[in-house]
């Protein structure tokens, strides 16, 4: 078996510094990036066979850019991603997306809220606003919400990269 | 100024005044047949019945009529409301009208029934219907007892003293008229002054409740910050005193591992108090509600199974009685889990050693009861009302037992009361406590 490698990418220092030993600990190589853009670059070197993402870091919704970013790419776009973060999101089904972004173009009408969705299949989707304020549908591998338990985050991370 | 009443009170009120008209048809019929068989008058009976008639049948019409609107409370419902009571009204007097014609005009005593709806106008309407309702009243009184009076219209006496007074005194008949339309408005204006006052002091409490609301609202989205804030550097303590107390990178000597150990459970408590306060402040702030088929007996066998090490551990026997005939139940199924599993924590907790737990759970076609009830330290009487308080901890177990938050049974009741459900508490000192919830079935 070959040392998998995670790329892990929050602007909390102190959070993921530690997350990093843990997961060093339990056998992986680990990278940091402390920022969306600085874990974009980093990406391409250190070519990650798993990534965990922050949301909240250079801004609101700087995680879920770099997952969007890391999906249109073709070198990442097989690659798992957990999104590891400590953002308020509401529970919601398709059809309640469905209904906000309906009311959504009403005047007056806002949503901030991120609305995740739990898939049949255990992916999830979140329905969020990007910063120039458009509506985004993204589907996510896997969500975890700070703090995190590591058992739950190790066994998340085992469940995608099956050796 | 208008006063605008609620459409709530308006579509309550207008049913009420509906109410009102069929004792009105009732009263109509048994005067007359009183009349009829004790007092013998010569007046058109029939004529009376047929009136009694068609002021039932109009009653019929506005309720069929009314009934579409009594759940809409937009703009142009309460107008259509509003609309049909000034038309309740004029029909009103008009069969009032004919009635009183046709037994004997100014000479019946039932004249006073027009003051009736002038009070019920300055009840449902505003100031300036109120008024032209009263005054389109004594023009029809004044209009029947002037055309009676000269000829214009039949008079049909039923009192042959009166009726030789009126026609052979005008004056008595004149200052009657006037009497009747002083008093009239006097009384217009006595309700309407008190109406209006009561709504000033509605709308006052309106403002003050959604005042209240507001501050409310501001505190939470306070909360939600804070909280939201502190979970971060809680998530990066955990994790870093996690690496230290699992000695991951270098050993740590025993002596100082038992006091990591101790933060490590303590920011472990936090962690969950911060959890709890996010879900129900949450809860609070947002209304959106999206409910799913929840498979009952599923959420329960997940309640018993993550529960049951927690009863062994104490050796409590934790029974369990399930009476599922109706299996699913519409709702937020992680809230309705939080719930029971909640409860049975609770129970658990709260239980010495070698005690037991009952948990029961039935659903039946009308709705989803859960029972939890258990032989533990109980909750002092005086406690019982506030213990779905936010940070409210039972005075008899609040130093024995010190881990808890105070927020389990608020979220509890924040989430029953979400899926329109209740709970209710029942315990004695050293007995034990039961806890009940009851969940309808297919509330939309």
């Amino acid at each position: 078996m070959s040392t998998k490698k995670i790329l892990l990418v929050d602007d909390d220092e102190d959070f993921i510094s530690a997350i990093a030993a843990i997961l060093t600990a339990n056998g992986y190589k680990t990278k940091i990036a402390y920022s969306g853009i600085e874990g974009y670059i980093v990406g391409q070197g250190f070519s990650p066979d798993l990534i965990i993402l922050d949301v909240n870091m250079e801004t609101a919704n700087a995680g879920f850019d770099l997952n969007k970013k890391f999906r249109t790419n073709e070198l990442f776009k097989k690659i798992p991603i957990i999104m590891l973060t400590g953002i308020e999101t509401l529970a919601a089904s398709n059809q309640m997306i469905e209904m906000y972004s309906q009311m959504a173009s009403i005047p007056g009408f806002e949503n901030d809220i991120v609305m995740k969705v739990v898939n049949a299949d255990g992916t999830v989707s979140v329905d969020y606003k990007t910063d120039s304020g458009q509506k985004y549908y993204l589907l996510l591998d896997s969500f975890i919400s700070k703090p995190v338990e590591t058992e739950h985050l190790l066994a998340e991370i085992k469940k995608f990269l099956k050796d | 100024m208008i006063y605008h009443l609620d459409s709530e009170n308006l579509s309550k009120k207008v049913f009420w005044l509906c109410i009102l008209r069929w004792f009105a048809v009732v009263g109509i019929v048994l005067a007359t047949i009183i009349t009829k068989l004790f007092i013998n008058l010569n007046i058109n009976f029939f004529v009376l019945f047929l009136i009694a008639g068609l002021l039932f049948l109009s009653n019929i019409i506005y309720i069929l009529f009314l009934r579409p609107f009594l759940s809409e409370g937009d703009e142009k419902s309460i107008l259509t409301v509003r609309k049909n009571i000034n038309f309740q009204i004029f029909f009103d007097f008009i069969f009032l009208t004919l009635l009183l014609h046709y037994s004997g005009g100014i000479e019946n005593p039932f004249i006073i029934f027009y003051i009736f709806h002038m009070i019920i106008s300055s009840i449902l309407l505003s100031k300036k219907w109120t008024y032209i309702h009263s005054t389109l009243g004594i023009l029809l009184f004044t209009s029947l007892a002037v055309s009676e009076y000269f000829g214009v219209i039949p008079h049909y006496s039923i009192n042959k003293y009166i009726s030789s007074l009126i026609e052979n005194d005008p004056y008595y008949l004149f200052s009657s008229l006037i009497i009747f339309i002083f008093t009239a408005y006097l009384v217009v204006y006595i309700t309407t002054f008190l109406a209006g006052r009561l709504r000033i002091v509605e709308q006052k409490l309106k403002a003050a409740n959604s005042d209240l609301t507001e501050k409310d609202k501001i505190k939470n989205e306070y909360v939600i910050r804070v909280t939201h804030d502190i979970k971060g550097h809680i998530a990066a303590i955990k994790s870093n005193l996690e690496v230290v107390n699992k000695q991951l990178i270098a050993p740590v000597d025993i002596q100082n591992l038992k006091f990591i150990d101790k933060a490590y459970n303590r920011t472990q408590k936090l962690n969950e108090f911060i959890y709890d306060l996010l879900t129900l402040t949450n809860m609070r702030l947002n209304n959106k509600f999206d409910k799913e088929p929840i498979d009952i007996l599923k959420v329960l066998t997940s309640v018993v199974k993550s529960n049951k090490p927690f009863a062994e551990a104490k050796h409590i026997t934790f029974m369990k009685e399930f009476e599922i005939t109706t299996p699913f139940f519409s709702g937020i199924e992680s809230s309705i889990e939080e719930v029971i599993s909640n409860l049975v924590q609770n129970a658990i907790k709260y239980t010495p050693d070698n005690g037991s737990v009952f948990l029961k759970a039935s659903s039946d076609t009308h709705e989803f009861i859960v029972t939890v009830s258990d032989t533990g330290y109980g909750i002092p009487e005086a406690d019982i009302p506030f213990i779905f308080d936010e940070f409210f901890r039972a005075s008899n177990i609040k130093n024995a037992i010190k881990d808890g938050t105070g927020l389990g049974l608020s979220l509890v009741k924040a989430i029953v009361e979400r899926h329109k459900g209740t709970i209710h508490a029942v315990s004695e000192v050293g007995v034990g406590s039961k806890f009940v919830v009851r969940f309808p079935h297919g509330i939309d």
